[in-house]
């Protein structure tokens, strides 16, 4: 029955929709990449169509090293993330009876969300700081004589800042993959000789994959795109592509923002055509 | 100096004044001004009679710019004293030249630095001031209108902000080189910078601003991550090292840039940097906690430290200090009864009652002769002589600031201010610089 | 000898202060083919994962071929589930599914594949290799089950409800299939089931279990022509209830007296006390007319249901029990009967088979 009536009334139906992503998606990132073909001063925008934005970001070093920096984040992150949101996970999903209780450990996974980004960031002073819990504990016991100056403002900080603060986004899909296993198909494994590690290796995380991507997929996107986490947790030290966007937009230098923000989503389709080569997602939701 | 975006409306209940216009105003304003000399109030000056223009009751201006004078206290007293209705947005300083530039419909009045200003203001979306409808400019320090404190003192480097304080014309944007009747900004508040140190961790004198390069404070120093503002901290620094000469620190060549960036980028390979900071709260914590002994900091940053019962000094040092200062300006989108009460408004704001209530937080008032009046004696000699408080100082909002014997960082206002090696700036080569100083985060 | 020999000695098993299985005793001789069967909730299932090693007893030992296997885990029992709804593993092919017990033992790729190939081949299931479980039918995806629980060449094969998710039709073959390939492996099986056509098609031994103890169990001969229990008869189908009395070796049940029932009875009956026979509904003869050998009562027919070879005659005696009637087809087109007709039932005393009382009051 597909009559022109019906055609034109599904039409309807999704107009909605499709205006507010051409409206707040595809509008303000055609803006964007317009914009990165401007010149600028250090007053205003000058509208052109040069390249030159792209010219300087694509051969700079600085560029390379944020990059360079932003990879190890967003890889570091995930792999940790990753484990450790697939343990929770795993333990809330097969080890967890009651639901009330299994509700009540997810609320505890998001805590890190219940305080303002500020408060949290300059929370961890008093745990890693010099003078902090983590140093206090180390130099009392005696297992350093003096304290511990890696912890907080390093590469260090700024990874357990995200791992604190994006566990949860890899806990979720995760968990969710795994809800819809059938426990039969653990007994299956053990039937088959299987040992815990095993059934996990070959049954759970081949089932889980699509969550597992969906996972990563906000992890990294989580972690590309942000500055404020590692601005506040590097004390300003390291920088990623987002302290960059950040820093050129902050000093009004739109267009070269507007370049390094089209050169970060990029590389982020690529990363993702690449991941969804592995899993065909729309199958697996 | 607050990170929010916040509106404050003031809430101030409007005043009946019965006084009509008053045509000799300035002459009541002396008289006011003696009166609550008398009073010898900090602030208690509620029986302040009315003598400004009634037409421009209830008229709104929106007002918008650093956290730095955005205070709801002016929004309350210009109520009361004016009836106008001031609305406040408080931003941070790259914000406000962004907002300044790209939405200059969204404000009346500007609150910005003059190196913003010099950004802002040729983008044409400002109007000049025309002084001669102001009966207080000539109370304004001449720091701002020839450059010279005294007339045998030197104009600091950067941008001094008589150099962007004048245009031509009415309608120009080119600024001039001499003052003129047309007036960019008219200055509100201003400061001399230095760094702050934590005298109880460090167990020597301070007094060069190579110091915090010294190995002693390795993985114990900030610097701010603000590049228009870092860098120039940076070239103070490296001056005193004795490694680079400068033209003029505010306005670099690629050379200087190069070579101030690469002493940085040595530094922070070698540890030398615990942490930037780009906040006024990042700095309070860094030194509060003790990460940090010794950085560059504001002053009322180190108050904050003080606040807590952390020692904490803002250190003068020999090469002077690196100095900034405020103005409010006017959109050009502004016109009769609005312009007018604009008018009214810069005007009162010279008056006396704003210098005196910034002077209490430790900044400086850019007509200090009319902040006099308002301020008691002890007050005055303690923040613009630099003599020993007799009583206890107080904040504008009653918080004790300091014990009475106290004396202020840097002392008198005339040392302070006379002191200035340079101005906060924006640089021809600013957009090399800021690539540069990515380039220093990023290594 | 042949293997896969079972015995399970006072099982029980409860969850929380619900017991599913209370003390059940069970052999299954080696190479045979048993059912566990009974409604649902009954305990078969669980009886079948107790065996498995998917479920531990609260008390009691399992052996296989005299080994006490009751602490091992599944695999090292020797034993071989295949899951209902097969949990075959969806995101490997027919041949990754049958060999990953051969994977988990760590057998070189190219041995496991031969081997799978070669079980999936027994299962006439070598021309889907590469498919995975979503693009197979539901007996498809069985028979790949099956061949993933033989690969180690088990003992016993353990098979929870195997045929209950597909059609009549697909059963009926399937059904023809696992005898085929019991009988060709030599290897025990246990079935779980809740239909007796398949349990009776399928076994050499039954199990009819109720509420958690063994109801019965023997052949399906056994089982169907002497029922032990008014629970078995119902639950097989086609065994009439009668409750009465023994009067001077007389059966009474109402209006109806039946002589002569002596040797049908295993122990002395106890006369005047209430005692329960069955009665199958094919050794039933009825007649519209009374005839010698039937009963002088007319029977009152309720419902006539046509059920092919034979028709079933539902009816009741005034103030007497209600009897269902098979009669051939032959012979009730010869004298069709209507609802609400009477007609004459008359039946050997031997066709009726004494019950025991029920096992749990």
């Amino acid at each position: 029955m597909n009559t022109p009536v019906r055609t034109f009334r599904s039409y309807w139906q999704v107009a909605p929709l499709s205006l507010v992503l051409l409206c707040f998606l595809v509008f303000p990132i055609l803006t964007i990449v317009i914009v990165s073909f401007w010149d600028f001063n250090a007053y205003q925008l000058l509208p052109d169509f040069t390249f030159d934005n792209y010219a300087f970001s694509l051969t700079s070093d600085v560029t390379l090293k944020a990059y360079l920096n932003t990879f190890f984040y967003a890889i570091a992150t995930w792999l940790i993330t990753l484990i450790l949101g697939f343990t929770v996970a795993y333990y809330l999903a097969f080890h967890i009876e009651s639901n009330l209780m299994r509700n009540l450990l997810f609320i505890l996974c998001t805590i890190p969300f219940l305080t303002s980004n500020i408060i949290r960031m300059i929370s961890w002073i008093p745990l890693l700081g010099r003078n902090g819990l983590v140093n206090g504990l180390l130099t009392g016991s005696g297992m350093v004589d003096q304290p511990v100056e890696w912890l907080l403002y390093s590469d260090f900080s700024v990874i357990l800042a995200f791992v604190h603060l994006y566990t949860l986004f890899m806990v979720v899909p995760i968990f969710n993959a795994m809800t819809r296993i059938d426990k039969k198909l653990i007994e299956a494994a053990m039937d088959a000789g299987a040992s815990t590690l095993q059934t996990i290796f070959l049954v759970i995380v081949p089932l889980c994959r699509s969550g597992i991507v969906i996972g990563t997929v906000f992890i990294l996107t989580l972690v590309m795109g942000d500055f404020i986490t590692v601005r506040l947790m590097s004390g300003g030290l390291s920088a990623s592509v987002g302290v960059l966007i950040y820093n050129e937009i902050s000093l009004l230098q739109y267009p070269a923002a507007a370049a390094d923000a089209v050169i970060l989503l990029i590389t982020i389709l690529i990363i993702f055509s690449i991941l969804f080569r592995f899993v065909d997602i729309k199958k697996e939701l | 100096m607050s990170q929010d975006d916040l509106t404050h409306t003031s809430k101030a209940p409007s005043s009946d004044s019965t006084s009509p216009e008053n045509p000799s105003r300035r002459t009541l304003i002396k008289a006011a001004g003696a009166a609550s000399g008398l009073a010898l109030g900090s602030g208690a000056i509620t029986g302040f009679p009315m003598v400004w223009s009634q037409n421009i009751k209830n008229v709104t201006l929106r007002q918008f710019g650093t956290g730095v004078s955005n205070i709801n206290a002016i929004a309350e007293k210009a109520k009361e004293d004016l009836g106008i209705n001031l609305q406040l947005t408080a931003l941070d300083s790259d914000a406000v030249a962004q907002r300044a530039v790209t939405q200059p419909k969204s404000y009346d009045i500007a609150d910005i630095e003059y190196w913003i200003g010099k950004k802002v203001f040729p983008a044409g979306v400002m109007q000049p001031l025309d002084v001669s409808r102001l009966k207080n400019f000539d109370k304004i320090s001449s720091l701002f209108v020839t450059g010279k404190l005294t007339e045998d003192s030197t104009i600091a480097q950067g941008t001094a902000p008589h150099t962007v304080g004048f245009v031509e014309s009415k309608e120009s944007t080119k600024f001039a080189t001499e003052p003129t009747n047309w007036m960019t900004l008219i200055p509100t508040i201003y400061n001399a910078d230095t760094l702050g140190i934590r005298p109880d961790l460090i167990d020597r004198p301070i007094k060069n601003w190579k110091d915090i390069m010294d190995p002693a404070f390795k993985g114990k120093t900030s610097i701010l991550n603000i590049p228009s503002i870092g860098i120039m901290d940076a070239a103070m620094i490296c001056e005193s090292m004795g490694e680079i000469q400068y033209a003029d620190k505010g306005n670099m060549t690629r050379e200087e840039i190069d070579k101030t960036i690469d002493i940085l980028k040595e530094a922070k390979k070698a540890g030398q940097f615990r942490a930037f900071w780009k906040s006024f709260d990042e700095s309070v914590n860094l030194m509060a906690s003790g990460e940090v002994v010794i950085q560059s900091m504001w002053s009322p940053a180190v108050a904050a430290v003080r606040a807590k019962g952390i020692p904490c000094i803002y250190q003068p040092l020999e090469e002077g200090y690196r100095s900034w200062g405020g103005g409010i300006g006017l959109a050009k989108h502004l016109s009769g009864l609005e312009l007018d009460a604009a008018y009214e408004y810069i005007d009162w704001y010279l008056s006396g009652w704003v210098g005196a209530y910034l002077m209490r937080q430790g900044y400086y008032s850019a007509a200090p002769s009319t902040s006099k009046a308002f301020m008691s004696e002890n007050e005055w000699n303690f923040w613009m002589e630099g003599k020993p408080a007799t009583a206890d100082i107080l904040s504008p909002e009653g918080k004790l600031m300091e014990k009475a014997g106290a004396v202020r960082d840097g002392g008198s206002y005339m040392e302070r201010m006379g002191h200035v090696a340079c101005w906060n700036s924006v640089m021809d080569e600013n957009k090399y610089m800021v690539r540069k100083w990515n380039e220093f985060i990023a290594s | 000898m042949k293997k896969g020999a079972i015995e399970l000695v006072c099982i029980n098993k409860a969850y929380g202060n619900k017991e599913a299985i209370k003390d059940i005793s069970l052999s299954i001789a080696a190479g045979h083919y048993c059912c566990l069967l009974g409604p649902s909730g009954c305990g078969k299932t669980t009886t079948l994962r107790i065996i498995a090693g998917h479920e531990t007893p609260t008390d009691g030992d399992i052996l296989l071929d005299n080994r006490n296997v009751t602490g091992l885990p599944p695999r090292k029992r020797g034993t071989a589930l295949m899951f209902q709804n097969y949990a075959l593993f969806p995101h490997l092919n027919c041949v990754d599914n049958t060999a990953f017990s051969l994977k988990i033992s760590g057998v070189a790729k190219a041995t496991r594949h031969a081997q799978a190939i070669e079980m999936l081949k027994l299962v006439n299931m070598e021309s889907y290799t590469d498919a995975l479980p979503d693009q197979l039918s539901g007996g498809q995806q069985q028979r790949v089950a099956l061949a993933r629980a033989l690969i180690n060449q088990p003992d016993v094969i353990l098979l929870d409800e195997p045929l209950s998710a597909l059609d009549p039709f697909l059963r009926g073959k399937m059904r023809v299939e696992l005898k085929r390939i019991q009988q060709q492996l030599g290897i025990t099986f246990v079935h779980v089931t809740h239909s007796q056509e398949e349990a009776f098609a399928l076994s050499d031994q039954v199990v009819l279990m109720h509420d958690g103890v063994i109801e019965q169990q023997g052949t399906p001969k056994e089982i169907f022509q002497q029922p032990k229990t008014a629970f078995v008869a119902h639950f097989i189908g086609g065994h009439n209830v009668l409750e009465g009395q023994i009067h001077q070796n007389e059966f009474h049940t109402g209006s109806i007296r039946v002589k002569g029932l002596a040797q049908a009875l295993s122990s002395s009956p106890r006369t005047n006390v209430p005692q329960q026979f069955s009665l199958r509904f094919d050794r039933i003869k009825a007649a519209p007319q009374p005839d010698e050998g039937l009963h002088t009562q007319p029977f009152t027919v309720d419902a006539v249901e046509y059920q092919g070879a034979v028709i079933q005659v539902q009816g009741h005696y005034q103030k007497g029990p209600e009897l269902s009637v098979y009669v051939s087809d032959k012979a009730f087109f010869a004298h069709p009967f209507q609802p609400g007709q009477e007609i004459y039932l008359g039946w050997d005393a031997h066709d009726l088979n004494p019950l025991q009382p029920p096992v749990h009051s």
